[in-house]
């Protein structure tokens, strides 16, 4: 995609003479050099249980704790360290052994909050301060023009770490939802005559440009690269993988695996969840090597919560705390970051996080978009890309 | 003396009541500001809403404290009944006789905010929201005074675990930060620890969901705060807050960011309204009298440059206008989706309001709800009927805040010129 091409829908300016005084500031802030940087996050949601994804197989502790729901990998799916991957996510072995894959273990905050609610409101402002409600994209580096969409969320209608004035992103239950809605928006531009509007109406042509995008650029079906699982995620997966393959490069997009909060009967939930996860991040592997755009993309999973160390009389797990986080992208360096966390010191049943999330965001912020790391007072980049 | 005209009316009702309904904004048209703003302020009794069909206190209580199989129980009937406290405030809006009273409740929940979602005793909340209608419009010094003694305040911000031995700083930071001078102005983290030791036992009754104090649990060491020696207790506190100059200009500020504009405030103004507020002992009314008086409200600049909240787009039409009326239950969904979830703020500082009702979810369930609620039915007839006779101009001057930016319809018929006002983006200004 050329760097006209890519203004058309990125600057959102289709009607240039008439972007008010206020939009036309900076209209064409240059993001070239980033343009080429996509972040794919995957939330797992309710909280995944990082013991039963990457597996600290025949540890003692481990054992006791889960007596149930310990898993036993073979040995063809051990990673490093005495961790193995979870057998359901074979579809992606191939993928570590080709060193494009890193884990981060014992990943949380010190006083985990165990709601599901406000725990994810951490992760998606990172802060713990109950008064700050932007997303952490926001502060990210992300490009901050008002003319600018900055990504997509699909699968979930909240704008998770993109709220906020300044998101610049549109959230999405599925395309099609999304453009029936869009229907009744205003499409003229105008003259605002305030800042309130001014801000409305770019607002309204984020919406516009990513409607424009769903309905010229999914319409064109591009070559089907892969299969993808037969579920919400894979479909949503596999939409956003059609936006980036036939050019679509925004800084972000977002999918959403729900299911994760595994009170009972937790085993054969989770194994599923692992199976769509391994299918849907293979097939997307191999749709961005097609094209080409293998080094181009990050991938990151996270979730809310891990999950208590012992599993409750339902065969499942509660809500806990350190979890661990996937990464991968062809320029990711192979390994598994963090000290695993201690199965026997424990906090009041849960694991003690040797990793703060922000780490991993500011990772992303310097190290991947090359931006200023605005978390550094506290939290220094890791280096798994 | 100025008179007002139909669009000096509408920009006052419209940002101190709840819509703006054509007779109570037609009758403001020719007064003086001052008869205007006097005649919003004073207005008949205000009326206490009925109550929402509740699970009384005692009957929960006993459920609660049974088994934890009956906590549960209670738990997952408080849930339900948060949704009925929802549309029961959704009612309230909708068909109060004191909008003005019901706006200035509103604020003071955005101020002292509690959410359903920590307090979950729906009887608490909605106790915490009658005293606050009651003195919307009364002293703030006895709102700030009776606060931080309210059920659910107590348990919104943990007073209620603030004990001795065991202070709970929770109350003591936001008393400071929200309620009264704002982050960063002239207290230390020693003044917040001194007020919260101020405030030890101070709880709630969970017998009956009221205010208890015990003695037992009072720390009642001597402690310094802010340079005043010797405060034993939490009144003592608030005695020294109310005393304190910053106080005043904080709600003046919070009332210019309500009121006049979400840019910042000019300080010069709002010391000025902060003084009045000083020297009427804290009178809400003499403050609101001030600043709708003054030429800043009444200003060019500002006319026109604010976002409408949820409930001023979506109860503020519904009151206008003589659109088929969405059950409560609907409306309070809607409010949610639209990022005004009633009682249940998203933070402790409250919904912050002005350009961030705005993003590119919200924005679409705006427009997609007023085109619902202006699409041709069968109605169309009556809702004609029931329009104010009068001229396109003033159909405009009643309807649009500033000048709309798309054409208007070039084929008479009112409806068709309203529908068009109302799908302006001009129309989610006040």
């Amino acid at each position: 995609m050329n760097r006209r091409d890519f203004l058309k829908y990125a600057s959102l300016t289709p009607l240039a003479g008439m972007i008010p005084s206020v939009l036309a500031s900076n209209p064409n802030l240059s993001i070239n050099s980033q343009n080429k940087k996509i972040l794919l996050l995957i939330e797992l949601k309710g909280g995944n249980d990082g013991l039963s994804t990457l597996i600290p197989k025949g540890n003692k502790e481990y054992e006791k704790l889960r007596p149930t729901l310990a898993i036993r990998p073979p040995e063809n799916m051990h990673l490093d360290k005495g961790l193995y991957l979870n057998p359901y996510l074979k579809d992606i072995k191939y993928l570590w052994n080709k060193g494009d894959m890193a884990w981060i273990q014992g990943v949380g905050y010190p006083n985990s909050d165990r709601s599901h609610f406000h725990s994810i409101d951490v992760w998606n402002t990172a802060s713990t301060n109950s008064k700050d409600a932007s997303g952490w994209l926001t502060k990210s580096g992300l490009p901050n023009s008002p003319n600018i969409l900055n990504g997509i969320i699909v699968g979930d209608d909240r704008m998770g770490p993109f709220a906020g004035k300044n998101g610049r992103a549109v959230a999405m239950e599925n395309p099609r939802t999304f453009l029936r809605q869009t229907k009744y928006l205003n499409r003229d531009q105008y003259r605002a005559p305030n800042d309130s509007l001014a801000h409305l109406l770019s607002t309204q042509n984020q919406i516009i440009s990513a409607a424009d995008l769903l309905t010229s650029r999914l319409n064109q079906s591009p070559r089907r690269y892969a299969r993808f699982p037969n579920s919400a995620f894979g479909r949503n997966l596999e939409q956003v993988t059609r936006l980036i393959t036939s050019g679509v490069h925004l800084p972000v997009f977002k999918v959403t695996l729900e299911g994760f909060d595994t009170h009972a009967g937790q085993k054969d939930i989770h194994n599923n969840l692992m199976h769509h996860l391994g299918g849907g991040l293979a097939a997307f592997h191999k749709a961005m090597a097609a094209a080409r755009l293998w080094d181009n993309v990050l991938v990151m999973t996270y979730s809310e919560f891990g999950r208590r160390v012992a599993e409750n009389s339902s065969q499942g797990t509660d809500h806990g705390s350190a979890s661990v986080q996937l990464v991968l992208g062809g320029r990711v360096n192979k390994g598994i970051y963090g000290k695993a966390p201690s199965l026997t010191h424990l906090d009041d049943g849960d694991l003690i996080p040797n990793i703060d999330f922000r780490q991993v965001y500011a990772t992303i912020s310097q190290r991947w978009w090359r931006r200023s790391n605005p978390w550094s007072k506290r939290y220094h980049p890791i280096t798994f890309v | 003396m100025y008179r007002l005209n139909l669009s000096d009316a509408r920009h006052l009702v419209s940002r101190v009541a709840l819509g703006q309904e054509w007779t109570g904004t037609k009758a403001l048209e020719g007064k003086s500001r001052a008869e205007a703003v006097s005649i919003l302020l004073h207005p008949e009794k205000v009326r206490t809403p009925a109550p929402p069909k509740l699970t009384p206190w005692t009957k929960l209580n006993r459920m609660s404290l049974k088994n934890g199989n009956g906590k549960r129980k209670a738990r997952k009937q408080m849930m339900r009944e948060n949704d009925l406290l929802k549309q029961w405030m959704v009612k309230n809006l909708l068909t109060s006789r004191t909008p003005v009273n019901e706006r200035m409740t509103m604020f003071w929940h955005n101020h002292f905010t509690s959410s359903l979602e920590k307090v979950e005793y729906p009887h608490l909340i909605h106790q915490q929201s009658l005293f606050l209608r009651k003195n919307a419009m009364g002293s703030f010094s006895h709102l700030l005074k009776s606060i931080a003694k309210d059920p659910a305040m107590l348990v919104y911000l943990d007073g209620s675990k603030n004990v001795k031995g065991k202070a709970n700083e929770n109350f003591a930071r936001e008393l400071l930060e929200l309620f009264t001078l704002g982050r960063g102005h002239n207290y230390t983290e020693a003044d917040i620890r001194a007020a919260a030791i101020a405030f030890t036992g101070w709880g709630v009754n969970m017998d009956k969901g009221t205010f208890h104090y015990d003695a037992s649990k009072h720390d009642n060491t001597p402690v310094t705060f802010l340079g005043t020696p010797n405060i034993t207790n939490g009144d003592q506190i608030i005695d020294v807050l109310l005393k304190h100059p910053r106080t005043a200009v904080y709600i003046a500020e919070k009332v210019w960011k309500e009121f006049v504009s979400d840019s910042y405030p000019d300080p010069r103004v709002t010391r000025r309204w902060a003084n009045v507020f000083r020297n009427s002992n804290y009178s809400i009314k003499a403050l609101m009298s001030e600043v709708l008086n003054s030429e800043t409200f009444w200003s060019k600049r500002y006319r026109g440059n604010m976002i409408k909240s949820p409930i001023d787009l979506v109860i503020g039409t519904l009151r206008t206008l003589p659109f088929a009326k969405l059950p409560s239950k609907e409306l309070a969904h809607i409010l949610s989706l639209l990022g005004q979830d009633l009682f249940d703020p998203p933070t402790v500082k409250g919904w912050d309001g002005g350009k961030s009702w705005i993003d590119t979810q919200t924005l679409l369930v705006r427009t997609s709800l007023l085109n619902k609620l202006t699409r041709h039915t069968r109605a169309q007839a009556y809702i004609s009927k029931k329009l104010p006779n009068t001229t396109g101009k003033e159909v405009v001057d009643w309807l649009s805040p500033v000048t709309p930016v798309l054409p208007l319809p070039t084929h008479p018929g009112k409806l068709r010129l309203v529908r068009a006002l109302i799908l302006d983006p001009t129309y989610q200004l006040k």
